[in-house]
């Protein structure tokens, strides 16, 4: 065991936020520090510096152009790009895709997407969930039916988040009606300009528009678009959701808020108020037990209660400790937090009850923050599967 | 940071939970225990070269750190162990080791390593809350020596130690002292703690003390009382680990057994979803327990002090939540004697309150100014 990181990890860390310090767009870090909404140029700005630098894919191979970089690295890029303010990696193609398409894509398959991901020329939207079928995903009934070299793909797929900044789309169809529910299911990608495809916003309760619906209309798509094997797609899609496990705790992102509500409370002179002082304590210390787990997970000879649960572990401390904090932003905000307007959150025009008050986006950003434990498998879900680990046999 | 566990780690808590298994079987945890059945224990802990863990080679110690010691202490905490480990091994022996001159040093530590000499510390008085600044017993200067006078209470492990590192003030300097438990002028009152644990209060009149039972004063005792502290805590962690360790496991089992409406209550979702947050709360606890102990290894005065106040403060908070869901997820079972699961939650709460409670330690990691990670 060891307190400190290695020097080599120390400089590796000082790489990374000298970096952000010079390549991120001011006017870019400002909208990501301040809550703001962010527009897919801002994302794209910062997705190609990461790209020339070759750090746009930690999470890939290195001979896929991933930058062969350790657990620990990864973390400490991680930590050091949000806590410098700069735009999480939302794209699906990137976190999501990219890995299924390199464990499970044809040579054609990677060699035709995965460089577009890598240079976010291409942007992929991920169609999962359906109106009957939220955390019951297998229940799904989105269908495709082989006619000839195509499928004809017919349903309705809704909480697609960013769709309205992609051009392609990931989706679980049913290709076997008959078959128990996790084994009728592939996986196929379609572009979204197919004919018989629409995607629509769907307005949130916090003025944002994130989220979609995708309806598929007897949409024509080649069966070279198919994933792996037909009827295998639960196995990709259970791949992909168990992937992501660096970055699942939001420690930077958690790291960043907290110094947003010190910032905040000192911009108000409130920082030694005694209620304040202590819920920043507490978030403090409850950040720090979350990232030595997150730190100890990565260590040898770890003992751990629920084995193979540690990433559920994770999403669910990790997402309820940033919600918590989020929540104490909204605190901060006082009464700052009554006005609203669309345009103060996409810094458009200047709305006189609240000027260039950050506060005023603390209550959005709060209501947002619930997607959190919402998105990824519920938190509930999350506790099934670590609960049937614990009690099976 | 690097919270890899070594082989050889893994080798010493090997053998430690060996050790506990034989000696603490399941069914007679929480029961009282002669005190020659103790003593006969003290002497094989010495034999495995646990009682001189981290004193030096020339003391017969084994020179390892908190970080190895951690993993003795959560095997301990698992099997309620009622030795005198924490007050012995951890805080006198760390105490004397980094005060005592060489003729101390031989004097007291070489008998801890060789499981010959129990120790306790009295540090704690009737109307200080933790307020160890303003402490009222009084150590005077008397002909070649001392005289030691006031009250000293909660002295863990105390009916039964051989001797106590006491602490006490002159003219505003705090003293430390080695006082045998048979001086002139010592009155030892016994008692049990919450958890079954033997307990002293102990009144000095005018003890004698010579030159060469003192250890230090003013600034450099006050350092190293802190750093014991500080190792105090996070040997609490550590313990406290190990006894949430048990609790979960038989919240588990008993989930797993138990049948009530024709099915085992593991098929509860609302249940199930209490013991995943106690295995949360016990892997964060894991953490913060691995993180205090390098931080008393590695870290430096503020930077520990700060971190360990984090661990004890994480690890309360887990433990609480443990217990209770511990007890209720047991029903009415896990509120009687018989169920082991009340034994552990009384040792986690007396953990919680040695040497600094919640509010002590969020007030201490408040006003450190030192960056935690």
């Amino acid at each position: 065991m060891r307190l400190e990181f290695t020097p080599e990890e120390e400089a590796f860390r000082q790489e990374v936020r000298a970096f952000v310090e010079a390549e991120l767009d001011p006017a870019i870090k400002a909208k990501v520090e301040r809550g703001l909404r962010l527009e897919k140029a801002d994302y794209v700005a910062w997705y190609t510096r990461l790209y020339e630098k070759g750090w746009i894919t930690p999470g890939w191979p290195e001979e896929q152009g991933g930058p062969g970089w350790t657990p620990i690295q990864k973390y400490l890029f991680d930590e050091e790009t949000l806590l410098g303010g700069a735009p999480r990696i939302i794209a699906s193609g990137i976190n999501m895709l990219g890995p299924v398409l390199i464990a499970f894509g044809t040579p054609e398959q990677k060699e035709k997407y995965l460089p577009a991901i890598r240079r976010s020329e291409s942007w992929w939207a991920q169609g999962f969930s359906e109106p009957g079928s939220g955390s019951d995903l297998a229940s799904m009934r989105t269908t495709a039916v082989r006619d000839g070299d195509h499928y004809i793909v017919n349903g309705h797929k809704i909480w697609t988040s960013y769709a309205h900044f992609c051009d392609k789309l990931f989706c679980l169809v049913k290709t076997d009606r008959e078959a128990k529910p996790q084994e009728g299911i592939s996986f196929l990608l379609m572009d979204l300009d197919t004919p018989g495809i629409e995607v629509r916003p769907i307005k949130l309760y916090e003025g944002g528009n994130d989220l979609n619906e995708v309806f598929l209309d007897n949409v024509r798509v080649p069966v070279e678009n198919l994933i792996g094997e037909e009827n295998k797609g639960w196995t990709y899609a259970k791949y992909l959701l168990g992937h992501e496990r660096t970055g699942i705790a939001g420690i930077g992102a958690s790291k960043q808020q907290l110094l947003r509500v010190k910032r905040l409370l000192a911009e108000q002179g409130m920082e030694g108020e005694p209620h304040f002082r202590r819920r920043v304590a507490e978030l403090e210390i409850e950040l720090l037990a979350l990232e030595a787990t997150g730190l100890r997970i990565l260590g040898e000879n770890q003992i751990f209660s629920a084995p193979g649960a540690e990433a559920s572990m994770l999403k669910v401390r990790g997402t309820e400790l940033r919600q918590e904090i989020f929540e104490l932003l909204y605190e901060v905000a006082g009464p700052a937090a009554i006005p609203f307007s669309e345009e103060a959150m996409r810094l458009e025009g200047e709305d006189p009850l609240i000027g260039d008050d950050e506060r005023a986006s603390l209550a959005a950003n709060f209501l947002d923050s619930r997607k959190l434990s919402i998105y990824g498998g519920t938190n509930e879900v999350q506790r099934n599967v670590t609960a049937q680990m614990l009690l099976r046999g | 940071m690097d919270f890899s566990i070594s082989e050889e780690q893994l080798q010493l808590r090997d053998a430690v939970k060996r050790f506990c298994d034989g000696e603490y079987p399941q069914e007679r945890r929480g029961q009282p225990v002669s005190i020659d059945r103790r003593r006969e224990r003290w002497g094989m802990m010495a034999e495995l070269g646990l009682t001189g863990l981290t004193l030096s080679e020339a003391c017969g110690g084994s020179d390892l750190g908190m970080v190895e010691q951690m993993g003795v202490l959560e095997e301990l905490g698992r099997c309620l162990s009622p030795e005198p480990y924490l007050s012995t091994a951890v805080i006198s022996a760390s105490l004397i080791q980094s005060l005592g001159n060489a003729e101390q040093r031989e004097r007291w530590l070489a008998p801890i390593a060789a499981g010959e000499l129990r120790m306790a510390l009295a540090l704690d008085e009737p109307r200080g809350r933790y307020a160890y600044a303003t402490m009222a017993c009084r150590l005077t200067p008397e002909g070649d020596g001392y005289r030691l006078d006031g009250e000293k209470c909660l002295v863990l492990d105390g009916p039964d130690a051989d001797a106590y590192v006491v602490a006490a003030r002159h003219e505003g300097s705090l003293q430390l002292l080695v006082v045998p438990a048979d001086a002139a002028g010592l009155n030892r009152t016994v008692g049990t703690t919450l958890d079954a644990r033997e307990i002293a209060t102990l009144g000095f009149a005018g003890v004698p003390v010579s030159r060469a039972q003192h250890l230090a004063e003013g600034e450099e005792a006050e350092k190293a009382l802190q750093a014991a502290l500080n190792r105090a805590s996070a040997a609490l962690c550590a313990e406290s680990v190990g006894a949430m360790v048990e609790l979960v496991e038989q919240t588990r089992e008993f989930l797993k057994v138990r049948q009530q409406f024709g099915a085992p209550l593991g098929k509860f979702q609302a249940l199930q979803h209490r013991l995943v947050d106690m295995v949360i709360a016990l892997e964060q606890s894991r953490s913060m327990a691995s993180l205090a102990a390098m931080a008393v290894d590695e870290a430096d005065e503020r930077k520990c002090r700060k971190l360990v106040s984090a661990a004890r403060v994480s690890v309360a908070r887990a433990a609480r939540l443990i217990a209770k869901e511990a007890v209720q997820l047991h029903g009415a079972m896990g509120m009687t004697d018989e169920c082991q699961v009340g034994h552990y939650v009384k040792r986690l709460m007396v953990a919680e309150r040695l040497f600094g409670d919640v509010s002590y330690h969020l007030e201490s990691f408040e006003n450190s100014a030192a960056t935690a990670v």
